[in-house]
């Protein structure tokens, strides 16, 4: 570089090396933490829900799609929690209980438990009766995704 | 040089660094995609793309704005110098497929031009934009990458062409600020911010020490006898060598060849490199930047090349030597001092001429281990990026897949589909157009009707929504139970105000800083805006948020989207929804202390 330039580099990187650092701890001193809300308003279905299954509590049930979505279903003599565990989620699974096993339908005997969590975050639904078949149904594909025995201890 | 203009000329080192250079950029982007994949298997490609490319650029920025300095300090850096052009050209092609991408992602599709979206939006009270920052960086990138050819810098002439590419520390310092006031606004992790930092440190500590050595070169100039300067003992200068002296003003070049002593201009004609660190090969002075030749006694290149450069007078009295300070025309031949039986001292170093095949060998490991160096660092930098992202939340969008639904429509506040469930209970799913608009439009003559409608599904968590068809929707014969309502009572709740397509999952992340533009904009075209609410436990509620009367409030809350907010309002569940009703003169931002 020419004499001129040299000079007006030096000046430039000078110029940066005080103002830079400047502006960018500004940049940093004015990020503001994720709002966090210490309890969630809940459907009034969800508030008003059994009482959860303790940690641990219950047998547990694995309910399984071919395509890498997994459930844990854990039961005692009136309660079934459920929680997915792993894969992507499904839209609007809807969790059943069924008499009878209805193979890729639902069966028309079918009660609704309650939509299943999003998350990896488990819900407690009432248990409707002693033996029957849990049934995970995500009404916007129309299809049944998973389903398995539940058996009286 | 001068001679012709000539696509750039290949030799075996330009490929063997290009080949480096692509194979680098592309490990450094795989590395990339690959943690980022690990982590967050329902990332979108978009994101993907845009932050891998971005991140890449910004570490090639580094590398390039270091070479530099360290060729001023050590000249065994300057195989790096020879190619830097290519390198910044990488950079900015980088670049601007991470600002093209950003660009239609986030402002292409809505109810503003895009050019309007990207400069209007994302302002707001105590908020600055950082895409314009992003976009004047690209632009001025983009001027020095256009004008990077010889053609012209030989037409804006060398010191012109040098002070407009000096605007790279321009572009660097917005870059810095974009990340700052973007990325790193959504993105916390402290390591974030310290590598950001440290590479600020790392340049600008670099320029500033070479900075001083080229000062302290500048200020030596000699004793005056005379006309005369005297600049030194001539048994310090080896032969085929220079020693650059200070006259003038400018640096002056004073080459040792076999028994002959010249003087001439330190600064080249092609890019103004230091022609007094080169060295005399087949009889002619070769910069050491890019190996323009000059023929020590008249300044000139050998023919058919026509560059020249001033010359100046020097003599040899007593061992020492004289320099005439007063610069000849361009050219002009100047009768070389001859040098007696003068012994020279030997000189051991090595000098990389870019045009040979060949690097000397010492020079050759140099290269080979910094190259190395420097890359590991890159994807060390890559890595951490990656690994240090904030979690992507896992919203998805089935795009190209298109169902078909029945229900019945609701228009207002927003178009919603409500579904009967088996059994009883209904499921009711957000509607919305494609692109980032609102379904209030193609549900016009349907509110309260049965109807049929294909579309694509988005949904995250409990939460579900149809990009419809246009032109799918059809009266039906379909029964839904009656919609239920519920008071849940009035709350106040600290959330972020979401527009709800690209929340539920048409981009990974649609929330926070970094898509708080986009996120205007599609509430602005209609989307449905939605109060996400999360607790420190992983709990998750997103609620429809309407004004006092149940009203839609999207063209009244676009200065507060994206930021961290207090709500207090009336919370209702309809059907499946939560619905929070509040006035939106009465949301407040959460203070930063709080
Ligand atoms: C029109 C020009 C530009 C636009 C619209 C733009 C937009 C964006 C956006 C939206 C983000 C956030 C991405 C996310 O968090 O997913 C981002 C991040 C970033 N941008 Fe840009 N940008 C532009 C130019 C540039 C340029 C010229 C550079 C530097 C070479 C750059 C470097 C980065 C970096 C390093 C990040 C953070 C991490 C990453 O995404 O890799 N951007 N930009
Ligand atoms: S500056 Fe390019 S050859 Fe001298």
């Amino acid at each position: 570089m020419n004499a001129p330039l040299r000079r007006r580099h030096a000046a430039l990187v000078t110029t940066l090396a005080l103002a830079l650092p400047v502006a960018f701890a500004a940049a940093i001193a004015k990020r503001e933490a994720a709002p966090v809300q210490l309890e969630l308003p809940l459907e009034a279905q969800r508030a008003s829900a059994v009482e959860a299954l303790a940690p641990g509590a219950g047998t547990e049930l694995t309910l399984e799609t071919s395509s890498g979505q997994r459930w844990r279903a854990r039961h005692d003599a009136t309660r079934i929690a459920i929680a997915q565990v792993a894969g992507a989620e499904l839209p609007d699974l809807l969790a059943y209980w069924s008499a009878r096993n209805g193979g890729d339908e639902l069966a028309p005997d079918a009660v609704l438990l309650g939509p299943v969590n999003g998350g990896s975050s488990e819900r407690t639904y009432a248990r409707p009766g002693a033996g029957g078949v849990l049934v995970l149904f995500s009404l916007a594909h129309g299809e049944v995704v998973a389903q398995t025995n539940v058996e009286t201890r | 040089m001068g001679h012709a203009y000539r696509a750039v000329g290949w030799n075996r080192q330009k490929r063997v660094y290009d080949t480096a250079l692509a194979l680098s950029i592309a490990l450094c982007i795989t590395l990339f995609v690959a943690l980022t994949l690990s982590a967050s298997p329902l990332v979108t490609a978009e994101t993907l793309l845009i932050r891998s490319f971005g991140a890449s650029a910004f570490v090639l920025l580094h590398v390039i704005l270091s070479i530099g300095p360290a060729c001023r300090l050590d000249p065994r850096f300057l195989p790096l110098l020879y190619n830097r052009r290519h390198l910044g050209v990488a950079m900015f092609v980088l670049a601007l497929a991470h600002g093209t991408l950003a660009f239609v992602l986030f402002h292409t599709l809505g109810v503003l031009s895009p050019l309007e979206s990207l400069f209007t939006s994302d302002a707001g009270p105590g908020t600055i934009p950082f895409q314009p920052l992003g976009a004047a960086a690209l632009a001025v990138l983009f001027l020095m990458a256009a004008t990077s050819h010889d053609f012209w810098l030989r037409n804006l002439t060398p010191p012109t062409w040098k002070a407009l590419h000096m605007a790279v520390y321009v572009a660097y310092a917005l870059v810095v600020l974009h990340v700052g006031l973007g990325f790193l606004q959504a993105n916390t992790s402290g390591w974030l911010v310290g590598a950001t930092a440290a590479g600020s440190f790392w340049l600008l500590g670099l320029h500033l020490v070479a900075a001083h050595r080229e000062h302290t070169v500048d200020r030596g100039a000699g004793k005056t006898v005379g006309e005369w300067i005297d600049v030194g003992e001539l048994s310090t200068i080896p032969d085929g060598r220079a020693k650059t002296v200070c006259a003038g003003g400018e640096r002056v070049a004073i080459y040792r060849y076999g028994d002959k002593l010249s003087a001439l201009s330190s600064v080249c004609r092609h890019q103004n490199g230091p022609l007094g660190e080169g060295r005399i090969v087949d009889g002619c002075v070769v910069c050491p930047w890019h190996g323009y030749q000059y023929r020590p006694r008249d300044g000139r290149s050998p023919e058919p090349f026509t560059e020249r450069v001033p010359t100046f007078r020097v003599r040899v009295e007593n061992g020492r030597v004289l320099l005439d300070p007063r610069p000849l025309p361009p050219g002009t031949p100047v009768e070389p001092a001859q040098l007696s039986n003068a012994k020279a001292p030997a000189d051991e170093r090595e000098l990389y001429v870019g045009y040979l095949p060949h690097s000397p060998p010492r020079q050759a490991r140099f290269t080979r281990g910094v190259v190395l160096a420097v890359f590991t660092a890159c994807l060390a930098v890559v890595a951490l990026i990656a690994l240090e992202q904030a979690p992507l939340r896992a919203g998805q969008f089935e795009f190209g897949v298109v169902r078909e639904f029945r229900g019945v429509l609701e228009s207002a506040p927003h178009p919603l589909l409500r579904v009967q469930r088996p059994g009883d209970g209904v499921s009711s799913y957000l509607l919305v157009a494609p692109g980032k608009h609102g379904a209030d439009e193609l549900v016009r003559d349907f509110d309260g009707r049965g109807v049929t409608l294909r579309g694509s599904l988005v949904h995250a968590g409990e939460r579900t929504m149809i990009e419809i068809e246009p032109g799918s929707l059809a009266l039906a014969d379909v029964t839904v139970a009656a919609p239920s309502a519920l008071e849940l009572g009035r709350r106040t709740l600290r959330g972020e105000i979401v527009d709800s397509k690209c929340h539920l999952g048409v981009m990974t992340p649609g929330e926070r800083r970094t898509h708080r533009a986009c996120a205007q904009l599609c509430i602005r075209g209609g989307i449905p805006p939605l109060f996400w609410v999360e607790d420190d436990r992983g709990g998750v509620q997103r609620l429809l948020l309407v004004g006092a009367r149940g009203e839609a409030v999207n063209e009244r809350v676009l200065d507060l989207v994206g930021l961290p907010l207090e709500i207090e309002g009336l919370v209702t569940q309809h059907d499946d929804w939560l619905v929070l009703s509040s006035d939106p003169a009465g949301y407040r931002r959460i203070a930063k202390e709080q």
